[in-house]
């Protein structure tokens, strides 16, 4: 009678700890391959092909920099993946694209919603930070500043001109390129497109 | 107040005054209908009825595409009725229109094809009085004729600009023929007072409410212009002063600067690099906006902002011809680097002697406007002379600055410049009309050499005016159909005692 009672705990014993195996391998199968595909996001980045140097990156995987910031930390482009990020190239000395980074400060304060969607960061291009830093400070402007002093982000991405701007999927992809100042309404046009762009990936 | 905004609100009040008048044509022909089921009589109502509510979609339209193209459609509806009341058994052909973004694109079409619809009813009209011999007509043609008059000269009216001066003409126009139809209308409404009372309610009720909404919104756009005028004083005042107070920091800054070792001895050494870094590490550390190291021959040796423009003179400049004789002075300045900025000079002393001068400070450009608004919340302007060198406004296409611009009003300049006087005037500037207080700016020996502007865009005090305006009419003629309701049961039970009686 009691080898019998104890054949049956340890049945319901197995069954239970079965039970507990199978639902973590669910959680984990589901955690890894099911919720992307439920909530659209696969979580694996579809590696684009890189672009060929002198040409354009349109298309193609943006290069990743790591450049430091006006305190000194550096930043990587790769550290935004997951989420659609613009960046421009500017330089404080070049009155059109110093407007870009009043237009983009502007932008994240008028278009807050769409803002918070994407990240936004401006490498200024050949200048010491210490300029970067006094424009900065005067205007009052408040948007990520990234210092290219030496152009070799420039020269990565193949920027002509000032400013440049580039659209940049969550997976790491130029989805648009800008070679002028952009407007506010511009702005909103082309992040509108990127989300929905992102949001088919 | 200005003719902007005199105009806007007389646009309304004419829009109201028409939407009025249509709507007691189409109480009559309604109440033609009553007597005579005629499906063509209760056409020309509907007609009249959308052309009413047509109007008063374009008084509350103030520039908004949505609110135009349901006016203009309705209005095109409402014609197309009254066409169709005038023949009978002729078909109708009801155009369908599609919405584009733009009003302005279409305007032009649509109003060109309202006055062919509106000289139609009035070729009709003039039939049925050549039939009828009824001179009662002349009036309902004349008021036709002068609304098609209006939308012609509507065709050729620019968008968007409605102090034109053939606007004004066709507002006037227009206006005219609302009232000769006005006149129309009362023809038959004195014939039939007792069954008319209602609609001469709704009538004095329309026309007291907007009344009551000019009146206000009158009152209201010039309380919100001195208001804005007054702010406006106070936000240059508040520019003047943030002018005055660089000059001092640059004055404290550029002085203590010159004082430390890192620049001296470099220069004492004529270490070139030694000196790059020191002034970079200097313009970051005193949070400047330029620094610029030069000999006392004015020949410069390193500009901090802008390393590769070196070598060239800031000798003749004022802050350096006082620094150089040893003293620390303060203006505000042209150079061809910075352009017109805050300059403070002080000199660099080395066993006593004068081996150098460092000017240091803060150009007045784009940066300097942009920080300005952030504090005031106005459009901020530096001008050098007459000509506007750093904005924080852009044109329309929000891609350039409003730079490289005069005041449109020359007695600005006159007053600002010539007088050194603090004025506030209507100007226009690319085409968008502002509000602007101008203050003089001197330089250190008190000579005007430019002016600071804040300004506000006139079309966010219209915004506001229109605004009031929608809320002011909703709630007056609420307002005025409670208080009518019982007075006109009472009229009405009373003259039902005096009939039995």
């Amino acid at each position: 009678m009691k080898s019998k009672n104890l054949q049956h705990h340890l049945e319901i014993a197995g069954f239970v700890g079965l039970s507990v195996s199978l639902a973590i391998i669910g959680f984990y199968l589901s955690g890894r391959y099911l919720l992307p595909v439920i909530t659209g996001d696969s979580g694996i980045v579809q590696e684009a092909p890189a672009a060929v140097p002198g040409q354009s990156i349109l298309g193609h995987r943006a290069p990743d920099f790591s450049l430091p910031d006006l305190s000194g930390n550096r930043t990587t482009l790769a550290e935004s993946y997951g989420v659609p990020v613009i960046v421009t190239f500017w330089a404080a000395g070049n009155q059109d694209s110093a407007d870009q980074v009043k237009i983009l400060d502007d932008y994240r304060v008028n278009e807050a919603e769409q803002a918070q969607l994407v990240d936004i960061v401006a490498i200024d291009s050949l200048e010491d930070p210490s300029i970067v830093m006094s424009f900065m400070r005067r205007g009052g402007y408040n948007i990520d500043v990234l210092t290219d002093q030496f152009g070799a982000a420039g020269s990565q991405y193949g920027v002509k001109s000032l400013p440049t701007t580039y659209f940049i999927s969550k997976t790491g992809v130029v989805e648009d390129v800008s070679a002028k100042l952009l407007s506010e309404s511009d702005l909103t046009e082309k992040v509108d497109n990127l989300l929905k762009q992102n949001a088919v990936q | 107040m200005s003719l902007y905004f005199i105009v806007n609100n007389f646009v309304f009040a004419f829009d109201m005054v028409g939407a009025i008048v249509f709507l007691m044509a189409a109480w009559l022909s309604f109440d033609a209908y009553r007597l005579r089921a005629d499906a063509f009589v209760l056409a020309r109502a509907i007609g009249f009825s959308l052309i009413a509510v047509s109007y008063v979609i374009q008084a509350m339209a103030s520039g908004n595409d949505i609110l135009s193209f349901a006016a203009a459609i309705i209005f095109g509806l409402g014609l197309i009725l009254v066409i169709a009341s005038f023949l009978k058994k002729s078909d109708l052909v009801m155009n369908a229109i599609i919405v584009v973004p733009s009003f302005a694109v279409w305007s032009m079409y649509i109003h060109a094809a309202s006055t062919v619809a509106l000289v139609c009813i009035v070729c009709l009209a003039w039939r049925q009085w050549q039939r009828e011999h009824n001179p009662t007509w002349i009036p309902f043609i004349a008021g036709f004729l002068l609304v098609a008059a209006g939308s012609f000269l509507a065709i050729f009216t620019p968008e968007g600009d409605q102090t034109a001066l053939l606007n004004l003409v066709r507002i006037v126009v227009e206006f005219v023929g609302f009232v000769v139809m006005g006149y129309w209308t009362w023809q038959y409404m004195r014939l039939r007072l007792n069954e008319s009372i209602v609609m001469i309610a709704v009538g004095v009720t329309f026309t007291l409410a907007t009344i009551v909404t000019l009146a206000f919104s009158t009152i209201l756009i010039d309380r919100v212009t001195a208001e804005t005028a007054t702010n406006l004083v106070t936000d240059v005042k508040v520019l003047d002063y943030s002018v005055t107070a660089l000059e001092g920091e640059a004055l404290a800054k550029a002085s203590l600067v010159a004082s430390e070792p890192d620049i001296s001895v470099a220069l004492a050494k004529n270490d070139s690099a030694a000196l790059d870094q020191a002034a970079q590490k200097f313009l970051e550390t005193y949070n400047l906006g330029f620094l610029t190291v030069a000999l006392p021959s004015g020949d410069v040796l390193v500009r901090g902002n802008a390393l590769s423009r070196h070598g060239d003179s800031v000798a003749g400049e004022r802050a350096f011809e006082e620094a150089s004789q040893g003293n620390s002075f303060s203006t505000i300045e042209k150079d061809p680097v910075e352009g017109l900025s805050v300059r403070a000079g002080a000199p660099i002393v080395s066993a006593g002697k004068v081996i150098g001068v460092l000017i240091a400070g803060y150009p007045l450009d784009n940066a300097f406007a942009d920080n300005m608004k952030r504090v005031t919340g106005l459009e901020m302007f530096v001008y050098d002379g007459d000509t506007s060198i750093s904005s924080t406004a852009f044109v329309a296409n929000g891609t350039k600055r409003l730079v490289g611009v005069k005041p449109s009003d020359d007695s600005v300049v006159a007053s600002v410049i010539n007088r050194g006087e603090t004025v506030t005037a209507n100007v226009n500037m690319y085409g968008e009309p502002f509000q602007a207080s101008y203050a003089p700016l001197s330089n250190a020996d008190g000579k005007v050499i430019g002016m600071l502007s804040a300004a506000k865009y006139q079309q966010d005090i219209v915004n506001i005016a229109d605004a009031t305006n929608r809320l002011t009419l909703i709630t007056v003629i609420l307002i005025l159909l409670v208080l009518m309701t019982p007075i006109y049961l009472l009229a009405k039970r009373l003259s039902g005692q005096a009939s039995i009686g």
